[in-house]
């Protein structure tokens, strides 16, 4: 079993199996709504991929990936983010600068900023500021997917693995080597990925992410319409 | 010490002071002009702080915009005081003497207000102290904010301590002007008297300072470009990054000191000491440079694009032959190629045959310009009739032949113009060349910024470009007017040209148009 | 011979009924109980491997054979299947574990719809929380560049730019301190 680190109580870690995801973006909704997420920002966002002409359509969620060769930690001058010893990269919204270098720097595009200060409910108003379930949002700073560390100290899934009425999302932890979704089933990490040839986004980039994807072979639900226009000036996207 | 009155200055000292002296109505219409420009800044910055950052054109997928061009294009034109100051006088190119502190004043003013636009371009200002505090030294943010300060103080003491002798000139002779001006010059002049030992500590620091420098200039635009260069995304993740960077901006810079050059010739009639033959040799400096820069500007686009990798075939064509392509071909044409052209051809003695061609008259050639460019302008109104009942969108396909050849008609014209104008010529050519390195940085920023790993999906309206607003230019302009405002303060309160270093060795001084050697030494 | 049949035919219906009746008395041990119970017992060896006995008895407290067990391990957020057996003819399923398997809770399923189930805790306390900031590098193990993402200074950074941001502020003070002089030499 891969213990890294003496210490390392647990590392947190993801599975999509692109098989079964159906591009409901259940997980999404989920997200944003737990977090009192601002319009215009989805930490997870669910896109439509083709890699190349020949190859099948799938869809593809993508959380942040928690590299463990972050390139958005080494460049943030004030050390707002920050790899966590359970492996989560968490971001620090009151040391934030608002600088934007994390979101040049990450390649998988999953950070978003807070433009301007995001109108708050009052359900919101009530919690209190807490790194750990990233609900009270700044003007002005930097937040992204941290893995909802409030829920998963609770035994819970995550808000996105909970949602997923397909299961397609299993979260675990790598030192248990176990990954659970959202339909209960359990199922040992390593087998996991070498039976199905689990993959990692941008793997050539180095940053070690900590989201694995199984290939969408044998889908159980259609692949999204033909590739979509790139965003262009001024049009809705979907 | 009693203050002697102006009639002691020689016709030379006059001549050079005068920017000092005079104050015409035009300069307080420019000054105003300035500070309206940047009052309207500042009340764009205004609304920045209150509304966010989101007042900008700026959005998730395009996180670095004008602010940044701003930053990397003014810490660029800073790079000249470096150059000029350390790099000719280690060389020894004497001809340097008229124009260094000209130089070292667009260092002074242009890192200030380079160093001002990340602070602007910050999401939580009120949390700088962060910096200072929970400061990562890993991070390419910290390397700025160290070799920026560092530069800062290396080129304010460069360009302050030539300046004493010329401030003790001041203090003992200047009689104009009020009291706390000539308290400025009994503080500053730090006791100068011009004996041997002073003349030699003098001589010690610039010394010290011009070696230096150099490194420490080298140092600050590389750190610069380390911001793109630091990360993964196509178009940044290049190794000449650093070098590409430092050539733009000595390129930039030399540029902008010719500007200035003939900006201040012309305002205070200083013919005699900024003669063609500077132009000339900056010309050359220019071009050397500029050369320079297009090799690294052709080795950073012609490599990836002879292998068309995925990652980075977005950008590549976007800036070829897509979005960018017209500002991208601007900036290498009109930037890179006319003015070397501006500053070699018109020298080529047959120039003026050029006249004899009937067709290359300068006065129907503009006239036919103008009438072909009206005709482009109707026929772009008229044009989408016609596309939607051909197909094809003709005025788009010929739009760009019919500039290329009107515009080489137009110089071909304006030659023998030049000819006759080098230093005009010169200045069309430097102002071209910064106008154009500002778009320049602009393509370096937005293309990649457009053409992620992941293609831009689900983004609301308006997210998927990057339109900058008014809050932007409005900033924009105001950082220029800045620079320009502290650069004319400061040719009021100090002389732009030196005197003392002017005065030297007169058989170091280069020979001009109408210069006779041996000028009175006072 | 009416009184003589139906004498040999009630004698043929008896012994057919006891004939019935012991069919289908033998025929009882060749049908399996129905699971009722299943008990988990765990015994830990020297090495540290766990040895994991399941035992399923019926109602009546008969051990019921040939049952299909699922051993599960509770992870954090559900159950994981370990180890699959069929008891033996005690009912017994017997399974050794390594020692690695950071377990807490271990429970067995039997029958073939996991109608019974039973768990076992055993393993330590709780796992630590993570600090809120590390309280050392948790990057040293895993990165590439195991010192230089530190968010902690390292010294040979923070010594090669100090000697050489040092030198060179050293040196602006050397050139005021000239300056200094210049002051001074009146």
């Amino acid at each position: 079993m891969p213990v890294t680190h003496e210490a390392a109580q647990r590392r947190w870690v993801m599975i999509i199996d692109l098989a079964k995801c159906d591009g409901c973006r259940e997980c999404t909704r989920a997200c944003n709504a737990m977090h009192f997420i601002p319009p215009g920002q989805e930490w997870i966002r669910v896109y439509e991929m083709q890699d190349h002409e020949a190859g099948s359509a799938y869809w593809l969620p993508r959380p942040c990936m928690q590299c463990d060769n972050p390139p958005c930690v080494k460049v943030c001058p004030v050390s707002a983010a920050w790899k966590r010893e359970d492996g989560i990269i968490m971001q620090d919204t009151e040391r934030c600068i608002g600088c934007r270098f994390c979101l040049a720097a990450c390649p998988y595009g999953a950070r978003t900023f807070n433009w301007v200060q995001p109108e708050e409910t009052e359900e919101q108003r009530l919690r209190p500021y807490d790194i750990e379930w990233n609900i009270r949002h700044r003007k002005g700073t930097t937040e992204k997917c941290i893995f909802c560390p409030a829920l998963v100290k609770q035994g819970k899934l995550p808000a996105c693995a909970d949602a997923c009425p397909m299961g397609a999302i299993y979260f675990g932890d790598q030192v248990e080597d176990a990954v659970t979704n959202s339909q209960g089933e359990t199922v040992r990490f390593s087998e996991l990925i070498k039976e199905q040839a689990g993959y990692r986004l941008l793997e050539d980039l180095g940053t070690e992410p900590r989201v694995y994807y199984l290939p969408p072979r044998k889908r159980l639900y259609p692949a999204p319409p033909a590739a979509p226009e790139p965003a262009a000036a001024g049009k809705e996207h979907r | 010490m009693a203050a002697r009155p102006r009639e002691q200055f020689s016709d030379r000292e006059q001549r050079l002071l005068a920017s000092l002296t005079e104050h015409g109505p035009g300069f307080y219409a420019l000054v105003g002009l300035l500070v309206a420009v940047i009052a309207w800044g500042i009340i764009a910055y205004a609304m920045q702080l209150r509304y966010g950052l989101g007042v900008t054109g700026l959005r998730d997928n395009f996180m670095w915009g004008i602010y940044i061009t701003n930053f990397v294009f003014f810490i660029g034109v800073s790079h000249v005081g470096a150059l000029m100051s350390a790099i000719l006088r280690l060389t020894g190119a004497e001809w340097r003497r008229p124009v260094t502190r000209m130089a070292e004043a667009i260092t002074f003013a242009s890192l200030l207000m380079g160093a001002l636009m990340p602070f602007i371009d910050m999401g939580r200002p009120d949390r700088l102290l962060n910096l200072l505090l929970h400061g990562r030294l890993q991070s390419p943010i910290l390397w700025d904010m160290l070799s920026i300060t560092t530069y800062l103080t290396g080129s304010t003491l460069f360009l302050f301590v030539p300046m004493i002798p010329d401030i003790a000139l001041l203090r003992d002779r200047f009689a104009d002007g009020p009291a706390w001006r000539r308290r400025l010059y009994a503080v500053l002049s730090l006791g100068w008297k011009g004996t041997e030992a002073q003349r030699h500590h003098l001589e010690t620091i610039m010394a010290i300072m011009a070696v230096l420098i150099i490194p420490i200039a080298i140092s600050v635009h590389t750190v610069v470009s380390w911001i793109f260069g630091m990360t993964l995304r196509a178009g940044w993740n290049s190794t000449i990054l650093g070098p590409y960077f430092v050539f733009g901006a000595l390129f930039s810079g030399a540029a902008a000191v010719v500007t200035a050059m003939a900006a201040f010739r012309r305002a205070y009639h200083l013919e005699e000491y900024i003669t063609e033959a500077h132009f000339r040799r900056m010309g050359y400096l220019v071009i050397a440079l500029g050369m320079i820069y297009a090799y690294f500007t052709f080795a950073e686009y012609l490599t990836p694009a002879y292998k068309m990798a995925a990652a980075e075939r977005g950008y590549l064509s976007a800036v070829f032959t897509g979005q960018f392509s017209r500002l991208f071909w601007f900036t290498q044409i009109g930037g890179v190629l006319l003015p070397v052209l501006l500053l070699t051809l018109p020298r080529i003695h047959w120039m003026p045959r050029l006249r004899e061609i009937p067709m290359l008259q300068p006065r129907p050639a503009l006239a036919t310009v103008a009438t072909y460019a009206a005709a482009m302008i109707v026929l772009s109104l008229v044009a989408p009739q016609t596309a939607a009942l051909g197909g094809v969108d003709v005025a788009q396909m010929i739009t760009p032949w019919v500039i290329a050849a009107l515009g080489i008609w137009l110089f071909l014209a304006l030659l023998p113009v030049f000819h006759d104008r080098p230093i005009a010529a010169a200045v069309v050519a430097s102002v071209l060349v910064n106008v154009a390195a500002w778009w320049k940085r602009f393509v370096i920023i937005v293309p990649t910024l457009q053409n992620p790993f992941l293609p831009i999906q689900r983004a609301p309206a308006g997210w998927g470009i990057y339109q900058p607003t008014w809050v932007e230019w409005s900033i924009t302009a105001a950082a220029l007017a800045g620079f320009v405002l502290i650069y004319l303060l400061f040719s009021k309160v100090f002389p732009i040209v030196s005197i003392w270093e002017t005065r030297e060795e007169p058989a170091h001084r280069p020979i001009g148009h109408g210069e006779t050697v041996g000028v009175s030494v006072s | 011979m009416s009184l003589c049949h139906s004498r040999r035919l009630r004698r043929l219906v008896v012994l057919l009924a006891w004939l019935c009746i012991a069919l289908g008395l033998s025929a009882q041990p060749a049908r399996a109980a129905e699971p009722a119970k299943v008990t988990v017992r765990v015994a830990t060896a020297l090495d540290g491997t766990l040895q994991i006995t399941a035992i399923v008895v019926d109602a009546t407290g008969a051990a019921v054979a040939g049952t299909p067990v699922v051993l599960k391990v509770r992870t954090t957020f559900g159950w994981l299947p370990v180890a699959k057996g069929t008891t033996d003819a005690s009912g017994r399923v017997q399974v050794t574990l390594p020692p690695s398997l950071r377990a807490g809770e271990i429970a067995a399923e039997a029958g073939e719809d996991a109608q019974v189930s039973a768990s076992i805790r055993i393993g330590k306390g709780t796992i630590r929380e993570p600090a809120a900031r590390p309280g050392r590098d948790a990057l040293r193990d895993l990165s590439p560049q195991p010192g230089f993402i530190s968010p902690y200074p390292v010294p040979t950074q923070v010594g090669l730019l100090a000697v050489i941001l040092g030198g060179i502020w050293a040196t602006y003070g050397y050139v005021v301190w000239l300056l200094s002089r210049i002051r001074v030499k009146t």
